[in-house]
């Protein structure tokens, strides 16, 4: 029907895609940890270097990557206007340009690699120790997890108002007020739905038995792989070259 | 020709591999009522939107007699159309066309009472309304800048039977007093039967079968195969025909079947 | 057959309308009963109320159990709904995960969930679809495993509400089948519909008008009351109507609605 996906998830055959989704969140923030604390041009570049090394290992073809070049575009010439006002060292320039585009494009690999819900199931895993601060963390994933999954229904909802407007004849004539109020209006009908899909989905919810504080079982296969290990054994000894390099 | 389709083809997404429309062909006249059916998925749906051009055709043309802009002439009732309601009030609402139009808002009186609906609806908000009411005001809101093809999509579900009746008189009254052209797709094929002209049949995106309504049913091996559904009372005409070798004059309503049963006993 | 359901006088209003007033009524165990009525007859707010949904302090007994906080847990073990709007309703990504969810909630181990699902699955036969998304099924199949949510947990009751409507006549009379046959196997199904032609499996059909029962029977004896349905907005089908003309005009003597038959019979 409607191929209408926020869903960026690449479906191929690879051992990135195979791996257990905690490890792959559990490698990006220890990336994360890397570019926060270092600073070193060359460093970043082997960090670089390391991330286009994962991204060959996904299969999915290099000129989809590049696609997204055009969303961080603005910010990188952004970074070199700042810069060069603030007559910055260059080497801070390229330093804040490579940080940007690490995280931005680990963050590009995860999504292409790991289907949203293995990220919320990712993302439970990665939070349980908040558990000790007595924050539900699997009613916590599953809020998440619902909410991922609604917005394709309010696209596609607001999809439909849509044509249903421009069936009318809608065109967007008048003034800046009048463009505006013409965009606002789609959010009413799609703010009703919202609400009747909560009272559905809660109501949902409490005939299927669920019950956050109590104990429930875990259907989901947990496989943890020699591939598992392997790959956050090199971002931990990413991390300590890192650290303890010069 | 008021609708000409040529050879059209479409999917929704250029890297999909099947085609939604494949190589879909036909000709529908001026001042008819069409019946659309087909399994879910089979492309109904994407048909009216074709016609209507909200989407384009991948490949193909698709013609129009006598139709400078298709958006004017063209009205579009989708399916559950009071869930796209984005105003509040009901004069708003429906007059949400006339202002895109640049048509006059005198057109208001004329087809609230075309679907039935009192005056003093206009001052209310759609919240306060009744089901049935609500889907008399989204018709009205297509209807009221008069296009010469009305396309309705499954307009009888949740539809209780008093609306129903009310909603077969408007559909004949649009062809048989206002001269339009009109499409209609539902499954409730017993409803088609008693209103439209021509039957069209669609599978995975292809026409199956196209024909006036009683010829439609003469194609007995393709009914077969593709298990389309047969209005009871054609069924039961078929029936007595085929076992009992009595042949009854075409009835679209129980009354007249009844008669025609009685004459035949 | 004892009452698997028993509501004795209940009252409820909502927003100063009064909905249900001393309202009573029994389903007996294994029973299949379709329950008809236009919309603001209460239809959907009396499953609410069975589900425990709304909060209400009538007399109701449900598998036993009074209808209350205590006992609202078992009482949910022993139903299974489908709601109306089935995309809502689904909480997961895959078939697989929204089939385990209930069994999940129930504590059932990990194996039994593995077990239960490929049995359900394979009765039926929707293995294919296990690894599916839900929201990537066609109309049908979401009803299908709708249903199949619905029954996992094996309930005493299954009720069907409104979720039927949307679905080709194929589509349909492959879940009336699935239902005839949970049916024979003792369970006791409510289907909630507006479309007469659903009763004509079921033992029973009720119809609610405004909170208060109308008719209460068999399906085809109810239909023949056509004057009171045609007053209570209620569509009856074609074959109904044709059959009750012809009962009428002498020809026939029961209501029948396959074609085939009557034809036969007016002609003998």
């Amino acid at each position: 029907m409607y191929s209408f996906h926020i869903n960026k998830y690449i479906n191929e055959n690879s051992d990135i895609h195979e791996l257990n989704p905690f490890t792959k969140l559990f490698c990006m923030l220890i990336t994360l940890i890397i570019v926060i604390i270092t600073n070193n041009v060359i460093k970043l570049l082997i960090i670089l270097i390391f991330l286009l090394f994962l991204i060959l290992l996904t299969h999915i073809k290099f000129k989809i990557y590049l696609k997204n070049l055009k969303y961080i575009m603005p910010f990188i010439i952004f970074i070199v206007i700042i810069n060069f006002f603030s007559k910055t060292n260059i080497d801070l320039t390229i330093i804040s340009i490579l940080k940007l585009i690490i995280t931005y494009y680990y963050s590009i690999l995860i999504i292409y690699t790991t289907k949203p819900n293995d990220i919320t199931y990712g993302l439970e895993k990665l939070l349980s120790p908040l558990k000790i601060l007595k924050i539900n963390t699997s009613s916590l994933a599953l809020t998440i997890s619902l909410s991922i999954r609604f917005i394709p229904i309010i696209f596609i909802q607001a999809d439909k108002i849509l044509k249903s407007q421009k069936s009318r004849g809608l065109n967007f004539k008048g003034n800046i007020k009048e463009k505006c109020e013409k965009i606002i209006s789609i959010i009413f009908p799609i703010f009703d739905l919202s609400i009747k899909r909560s009272i559905d989905i809660s109501n949902s919810l409490e005939i299927k038995l669920y019950n956050p504080l109590k104990k429930r079982t875990k259907y989901k296969q947990d496989f943890f792989t020699k591939s598992d290990e392997n790959i956050i054994l090199m971002h931990i000894a990413l991390l300590a070259i890192c650290l303890f390099m010069r | 020709m008021a609708i000409k389709f040529n050879n059209v083809f479409f999917k929704y997404d250029i890297d999909n591999k099947d085609y939604t429309i494949n190589n879909f062909n036909i000709e529908l006249e001026d001042n008819k009522i069409y019946g659309l059916i087909g399994k879910s998925g089979s492309g109904k749906t994407t048909i009216l939107e074709l016609i209507d051009g909200l989407i384009l055709p991948t490949k193909g043309s698709i013609d129009f007699d006598n139709i400078s802009n298709i958006k004017k002439e063209i009205g579009f009732i989708f399916q559950f159309p009071e869930e796209q309601f984005f105003e509040n009030n009901v004069k708003k609402e429906i007059s949400f066309a006339l202002k895109n139009f640049d048509m006059s808002f005198d057109k208001l009186s004329k087809v609230l009472k075309i679907v039935g609906l009192k005056e003093e609806i206009l001052n209310k908000k759609l919240d306060e309304l009744s089901n049935g009411e609500r889907r008399m005001v989204a018709i009205a809101s297509v209807l009221v800048y008069n296009p010469k093809i009305i396309m309705f999509d499954e307009p009888t579900i949740g539809l209780d039977y008093n609306n129903k009746k009310k909603l077969i008189r408007l559909i004949k009254a649009l062809k048989d007093r206002y001269n339009k052209t009109v499409i209609i797709v539902s499954h409730d094929i017993d409803f088609l039967y008693q209103i439209i002209d021509k039957l069209i049949a669609i599978e995975n995106g292809k026409l199956l079968c196209y024909d006036e309504k009683y010829k439609f049913y003469n194609n007995d091996k393709i009914i077969k195969e593709h298990n389309i559904p047969i209005p009871k009372i054609l069924l039961f005409e078929k029936l007595v025909e085929k076992d009992k070798n009595i042949k009854l004059l075409h009835s679209t309503t129980v009354n007249d079947l009844i008669k025609e049963v009685y004459r035949n006993v | 057959m004892k009452n698997i359901i028993d509501v004795d006088n209940l009252s409820f209003s909502y927003k100063n309308k009064k909905i249900f007033d001393k309202f009573s009524l029994k389903i007996k165990e294994k029973e299949w009963i379709t329950i008809c009525g236009k919309n603001g007859s209460g239809k959907s707010t009396l499953i609410k109320i069975l589900s425990g949904l709304i909060n209400n302090d009538s007399n109701i007994t449900i598998c036993d159990y009074k209808l209350n906080e205590k006992n609202i847990y078992e009482i949910r073990k022993n139903i299974g709904i489908v709601f109306d709007k089935i995309e809502n309703s689904f909480l997961c990504e895959t078939v697989e995960d929204e089939l385990a969810f209930i069994l999940e909630n129930l504590s059932y181990s990990k194996m039994k969930i593995n077990k239960t699902i490929n049995d359900l699955s394979k009765k039926l036969n929707i293995t294919h679809l296990l690894n599916k998304e839900s929201n990537q099924l066609s109309g049908g199949e979401k009803c299908i495993i709708a249903l199949a949510c619905a029954i996992i947990h094996n309930p005493k009751i299954l009720i069907i509400d409104e979720s039927l409507s949307m679905i080709d006549v194929e589509e349909k009379n492959n879940l009336f089948n699935i239902l005839d046959s949970l049916h024979k196997n003792g369970m006791t199904i409510i289907n909630i519909t507006h479309d007469l032609r659903e009763s004509y499996y079921s033992d029973r059909l009720l119809i609610l008008n405004e909170g208060e029962i109308m008719l209460d029977g068999k399906p085809f004896d109810v239909m023949q009351y056509d004057k009171i349905l045609n007053r209570l907005k209620i569509e009856l089908p074609v074959e109904i109507d044709l059959c009750i003309k012809l009962k009428l005009y002498g020809l026939i003597n029961e209501i029948n609605p396959n074609i085939k038959e009557l034809v036969n019979i007016i002609w003998q």
